[in-house]
């Protein structure tokens, strides 16, 4: 099936979920309906297959294309099971535009058109009513589209080597705006609407961002390739230390779990900059994790961190465990997959990133406390999550195989 | 041709860097696209040129009807933002022509000016419209250097209108006196 589909259709139900708006339950069909059609087009898009209807080559990598599909699970199981206080079709109508926006940066054939894309997610993500200031909400994003357009302005250039390592940095830096990781968090207010937050930049669109800009940025760092890999493995460090820590020590709970999708993306950014295949894998299944475990996690917790409920049940534990990365979810074979990455690099790097894992427990045993006594469409929610995060832990090599590992 | 367009895509976005309202804001738009058509039209993109050339023209006339009302330009406090764009120009115009080298310093001067003044613009703006008019410019020179043909021509065009035409929420007002 044609790529074009899968970015026309999701928009289409986004669109018609907007237009119809005050009915919610038609604007839930409609736009369900065309979001299963586009994952359908998303799903038989194969990987080696391009068109050019449109003037240009359009296709899928298999990596991006799997995270796509992962993403559209995600938002599937969320408008399924909604979080208590989020309206259905509200859900739909933000989750098919982030989709629709997400596949035509995929299906782009180069950074240039997926960063004119990204601008325009940008925009419209910052029109939504959000309570920070639309300056603020703007700022972090709007940084990082510029930096990616110096970066792709200054690759179109010839020169001297070092422009080529400052092309480099100007994509990792850009990268590093866009999902709001350490240098650049953006402002976070707790009582935010998740749409209009920046948790969906880590959380649902970051993933496939950054699946694309790694991708796509191969050819413009031609001869600094080793610079780029040693700043996304600086950039992933940095972010796993500081992040770990602060989800473990900060006063809020809800900032502790935004802390706790930053310290993910650390191992993320550690294993593309890896570069070898065991890395890339591993960069896969924790972006798996984030958008099928984390974040479905994350949203039905917000119930109970509003009411700051905190218990101390044996679902809390397993949670806690899901959200640590150890054995058997999804967290531990990216884990084991990412230290064999670092062993066939640079052996010292994998005793950092082996001590660095130990981090993680404190803050998720926070974090699963305040997931609460889920009751309900709730209870039913964590249970799934925690089902696949199992089935992704236990077999990881066919969701590899999927994005062409 | 080029070192003339060049020039004046750094007037149109140093523009944007130095004003507050609606009128300027779309001056600054409007002229920097005619600077973006021109260079691609000295590239020999004559198609992507004409589409460049009417979304930004586009983008400019609904920038014109949408913000604060008046010029704005160069209202007190403006001093730092004035002195900005000429030393972006300055650090611009040393990349294009003694760090950099191919073809067309123009180009590359313009690019690099505009990124830098724009890039300058989203960290400092809090006002919606200013905001918006500077993400319409960047997609503006996105369009000149992704290198897809009339392709990302287009796509920057209708990129610069669709910013341009989105409603510009209001700004809180302090509250008191």
């Amino acid at each position: 099936m044609e790529p074009e589909l899968a970015v026309a259709l999701p928009a289409a139900g986004a669109a018609c979920a907007t237009a119809l708006r005050p009915r919610p339950r038609l604007a839930l069909a409609s736009g369900g309906a065309l979001g299963i059609a586009g994952l359908v087009a998303v799903i038989l898009s194969r990987a080696d297959l391009t068109s050019d209807q449109l003037g240009i080559t359009l296709t899928l990598s298999p990596a991006s294309r799997a995270i796509l599909i992962a993403a559209s699970a995600a938002l599937a199981i969320l408008v399924a099971l909604p979080p208590p206080r989020a309206e259905r079709s509200t859900l739909l109508r933000w989750g098919l535009g982030g989709l629709a926006g997400m596949t035509a940066m995929a299906a782009a054939p180069t950074l240039g058109l997926a960063v004119m894309i990204l601008l325009l997610l940008v925009v419209l993500q910052a029109s939504g009513a959000g309570r920070r200031d639309y300056a603020n909400r703007f700022r972090a994003p709007a940084l990082a589209v510029g930096l990616l357009a110096l970066g792709i302005a200054l690759a179109a250039m010839q020169g001297p080597s070092l422009l080529t390592r400052i092309v480099a940095v100007c994509v990792v830096a850009g990268l590093a705006a866009a999902l709001g990781v350490l240098p650049y968090i953006h402002e976070f207010d707790p009582d935010e609407s998740t749409a209009t937050s920046p948790i969906p930049w880590l959380a649902f669109v970051g993933p496939v961002l950054a699946v694309v800009v790694v991708g796509k940025a191969g050819e413009m760092v031609e001869g600094a390739e080793d610079a780029f890999g040693a700043l996304l493995i600086g950039l992933g460090l940095i972010n796993i230390v500081v992040a770990t820590l602060a989800a473990w020590r900060t006063s809020s709970d809800a900032e502790a779990w935004r802390y706790s999708f930053i310290a993910d993306w650390g191992l993320a950014l550690c294993g593309f900059g890896l570069v070898v295949p065991d890395g890339v894998g591993a960069a896969l299944l924790v972006l798996y994790s984030i958008l099928l475990g984390r974040l479905p996690l994350y949203l039905w917790s917000r119930q109970s961190l509003r009411e700051k409920a905190q218990t101390d049940r044996p679902i809390n534990f397993i949670v806690a465990a899901a959200l640590a990365g150890s054995a058997p979810f999804a967290g531990f074979p990216a884990r084991i997959l990412l230290l064999r990455a670092a062993t066939a690099m640079y052996w010292p790097l994998a005793l950092v990133l082996a001590m660095s894992f130990l981090l993680w427990l404190p803050g998720s045993l926070r974090l699963g406390r305040t997931i609460g006594a889920p009751k309900g469409r709730q209870l039913i929610g964590v249970a799934i999550a925690l089902a696949v995060s199992v089935a992704f832990g236990l077999f990881p090599r066919p969701l590899l195989g999927l994005a062409g590992l | 041709m080029t070192e003339v367009a060049a020039f004046v895509a750094w007037v149109g976005a140093a523009v944007v860097v130095l004003a507050d309202s609606r009128r300027g804001l779309a001056a600054g738009l409007a002229t920097l696209a005619v600077a973006a058509a021109a260079i691609a039209w000295s590239q020999g993109e004559q198609g992507g040129a004409i589409v460049l050339l009417a979304g930004g023209v586009l983008g400019s006339a609904l920038r014109f009807t949408i913000g604060p009302d008046g010029w704005g330009l160069m209202q007190p406090g403006s001093t730092p933002r004035l002195l900005f764009t000429i030393i972006a120009a300055l650090v611009a115009l040393w990349i294009a022509l003694a760090v950099t080298s191919g073809p067309s310093a123009g180009a590359r001067f313009a690019a690099l000016a505009v990124l830098l003044l724009l890039g300058g613009r989203l960290l400092e703006a809090a006002e919606p419209a200013v905001v918006l008019t500077a993400m319409a410019g960047v997609a503006l020179v996105l369009g000149m250097v992704s290198g897809d043909g009339i392709v990302s021509y287009s796509l920057a065009a209708l990129v610069t209108a669709a910013v341009s035409a989105m409603p510009v929420p209001a700004t809180p007002r302090p509250r008191g006196t």
